[in-house]
């Protein structure tokens, strides 16, 4: 048979006979169908293969994965530990993340401390020694207090 | 509470993600999809993304453990190449069935 699948549709609604048919007119229409589901669902995995996706949410998923399931390890040693006690299961879970938070907002604490003292002293220096001098004096400073 | 293990958290999380990047591809193409499906097929439709993302995540799964996830880390280039080879691998599985 030749032609493309619309073609092929588009004579079935308006009546007549395809030639060449391969017989039940009903099954046939099935197999179109499914073949423009296919047709879809391949244009949709090669949208995704191209990170073309409005969402685009499956860059450095697994990262993500790996903590939620130390989340979830976290959560449960916690649930069995304390006898089935769902809400220290949770708080258990939320302190894998939070411990790691508190540790990234020590360092951005200092950093905005610093950058802001350096904004008070009205310094006529550009962005990028402003950034280094920061990163500098935050440097010292963390490694000093931890 | 459920034993779970990093295998079945990587299936249920990348199923569910690729199924919503699907969605949201579908939704950005809507007005050409349903143009080719009446209610019923677009509706079945939605039943094979379910079962296609829950088949992709499943080989990714098996794909980053056997190259040693989790105890080894996957950098996020190797993870797109693999997630990448799957999915071609798929995509030509599907069209392959809708000429045949």
């Amino acid at each position: 048979m030749g032609g493309s699948r619309v073609y092929k549709i588009k004579k079935l609604k308006t009546g007549g006979k395809i030639k060449g048919s391969p017989g039940n007119s009903s099954n046939f229409l099935n197999a179109v169908e499914s073949g423009i589901q296919n047709q879809i669902l391949s244009q949709a995995v090669g949208a995704l293969i191209s990170y073309s996706t409005p969402l685009n949410t499956l860059v450095c998923t697994l990262k993500m994965v790996k903590l939620a399931y130390e989340m979830y390890s976290k959560g449960k040693e916690a649930y069995d530990s304390s006898g089935g006690d769902e809400n220290e299961a949770i708080k258990a879970a939320a302190g894998v993340v939070i411990e790691k938070a508190v540790d990234k907002l020590k360092s951005e604490a200092i950093r905005i401390a610093v950058s802001s003292a350096i904004g008070e002293q009205k310094m006529d220096i550009n962005d990028t020694a402003k950034t280094i001098i920061v990163d500098s004096i935050s440097g010292v400073i963390e490694g000093a207090l931890t | 509470m459920k034993e779970k293990s990093i295998k079945e958290f990587v299936i249920e999380i990348y199923s569910l993600l690729i199924e919503e990047n699907i969605d949201s591809w579908l939704k950005s193409e809507e007005a050409i999809v349903r143009s080719k499906l009446n209610p019923q097929e677009f509706l079945s439709l939605k039943i094979k993304i379910k079962s296609l993302s829950a088949e992709i995540a499943g080989e990714f799964a098996d794909a980053v453990i056997k190259e040693g996830f989790p105890e080894k880390e996957i950098s996020p280039q190797k993870e797109k190449k693999i997630l990448n080879e799957i999915m071609s691998k798929y995509m030509e599985k599907i069209k392959n069935e809708s000429t045949n």
